[in-house]
């Protein structure tokens, strides 16, 4: 439980910014399925600071966890070799083209034809800087680390809490109102449930991988037992997340239904992260 | 190049911690901070069989450990910013201070748990072989110290003709990152991928 406690901000940064990403990946399917008009692009634009916000929280989240976060940009030196390099510079590709995105959408420099193919650049360098996040944390002298099952967690996360987050976005801008969104909604609830059931199956993998390991120092399956409590919360949270993004994909009302799941799901996803620096455990000492 | 080693005579060590005591006082370490450690692996049974007789397995004995400056180091392979560094000359791994921003990556990645981030220095510490001891022609203080001439240094090709690689428990297979410990195995020592023991003194070590 101490690395977890020492890694607090690093939790943050994964639980916010993959979250927020996710929402940019999903939101894309709402200019490809949705007939809008300008006011409501507009104001989808305007909303999509909420997950642009996240993402900057996050990253600035994780300047907390260095010892001399005035040198954080010497990480750019060790892109190709070093996971976090190749992380944190995936991550800002993503991050700036988020941003101009953004910035050009809310300056009306945005047409109708070159918006829908950078809303789908950005989410795909949503996905994978999700992707490159677990990545990041696979070392072989990491046994309880070192699976692709971490990144199928981080991308399931991303998805499920950026399915909620986008739809509360579309809410906000009303991008509902009077337009046909069924098929919008059926993706962000394919999308959201794809999620759920990437992250779950990855956990179930994951921690079964955690009662096979051995060290000196420490048995995989004593970490893995004094994280459970925290894994069944997290549950909990992921199932109130799912039916809330049910209720807000095929019933009345959207906002209220997908807000509350993507506090729920926010909260499941830094369980999630929180139980997984807790499992760090070397090979050897 | 040169690449430098230590050995580690396991059938001298008693686990006296001078090695450890004599680093913290040349490097003025402070509490919490050691860059050589000395882990106490045990285990065993002792067992009464059918006719009284009681039969024991156990054992225990210390190794002590520092960086072992790997020819595959972990550290410097995940180290975001190279402040962690193989010296060409030497083959010693050392922090950059100037580079360093304390993500403490080497820490995690490290096998040997050797790198640890100081947050009040503001980056990454370990043991450096005695860097400049060893350019004035002198040993790491830690072999200096050693009462029962438990540790040596020298150069690999000197190293390697008194032990195998760094292949007894507590320590991971050596085949991970190469490092340049050789080892010579006390009667107790346990090969590396045996089970049979754990380390007991991990609030002074982990």
């Amino acid at each position: 439980m101490e690395t977890a406690l020492n890694e607090l901000p690093l939790a943050i940064f994964t639980t916010l910014a993959p979250m927020g990403a996710g929402a940019f990946a999903v939101l894309a399917a709402a200019f490809c399925t949705m007939n809008l008009d300008d006011v409501k692009i507009k104001a989808i634009d305007r909303f999509s600071l909420i997950p642009l916000g996240l993402i900057a929280v996050g990253f600035i989240a994780s300047f907390f966890h260095l010892a001399s976060p005035l040198k954080a940009y010497g990480v750019f030196s060790g892109i190709g070799h070093s996971p976090l390099s190749n992380e944190i510079a995936v991550g800002m590709v993503f991050f700036v083209a988020a941003i101009v995105y953004v910035a050009l959408g809310f300056a009306g420099k945005l047409s109708a034809s070159a918006r829908k193919p950078f809303a789908l650049v950005v989410a795909v360098l949503a996905l994978v800087f999700s992707l490159f996040t677990g990545l990041a944390y696979m070392m072989p002298t990491i046994p309880s680390w070192d699976s692709p099952l971490v990144s199928l967690e981080m991308v399931g996360s991303a998805l499920l809490g950026g399915a909620l987050l986008a739809l509360v976005v579309l809410a906000l801008a009303k991008a509902f109102d009077g337009v046909d969104g069924h098929v919008m909604k059926s993706v962000a609830f394919l999308a959201g449930v794809i999620g759920f059931v990437a992250v779950a199956v990855a956990l179930v993998g994951h921690f079964d991988m955690l009662g096979e390991l051995w060290s000196p120092a420490v048995a995989g399956v004593s970490l893995a037992e004094a994280v459970v409590p925290f894994l069944w919360a997290a549950a909990v949270c992921g199932v109130v997340g799912v039916a809330c993004l049910g209720v807000a994909s095929f019933g009345k009302s959207v906002l209220v239904p997908a807000g509350v799941g993507a506090v729920a799901s926010l909260v499941g996803i830094f369980l999630v992260r929180f139980a997984f620096y807790a499992v760090w455990m070397s090979i050897g000492l | 190049m040169t690449q430098y080693a230590f050995h580690f005579d396991a059938t001298r060590c008693t686990g006296c911690k001078t090695c450890e005591f004599s680093c913290k006082d040349y490097k003025d370490l402070g509490l919490g901070v050691a860059y050589r450690k000395v882990y106490e692996c045990a285990g065993g049974e002792t067992l009464r069989d059918a006719d009284g007789c009681f039969k024991t397995t156990c054992f225990s004995y210390p190794v002590s450990i520092s960086c072992n400056h790997c020819d595959n180091p972990a550290c410097t392979e995940v180290c975001p910013t190279g402040a962690m560094h193989k010296d060409e000359d030497t083959g010693l791994v050392s922090v950059d201070e100037g580079k360093c921003i304390g993500c403490g990556y080497c820490h995690m990645a490290c096998p040997y748990n050797s790198p640890k981030v100081d947050r009040e220095k503001g980056h990454s510490v370990k043991c450096d072989g005695c860097a400049e001891r060893i350019a004035a022609g002198e040993s790491p203080v830690c072999v200096e110290a050693c009462p029962a001439r438990a540790l040596a240094f020298g150069t690999v090709e000197d190293m390697e003709k008194l032990g195998e690689r760094a292949n007894i428990a507590p320590l991971p297979e050596a085949s991970l990152t190469t490092p340049n410990l050789f080892v010579k195995a006390c009667a107790d020592a346990q090969p590396s991928d045996s089970r049979a023991g754990k380390i007991v003194n991990p609030l002074e070590v982990l």
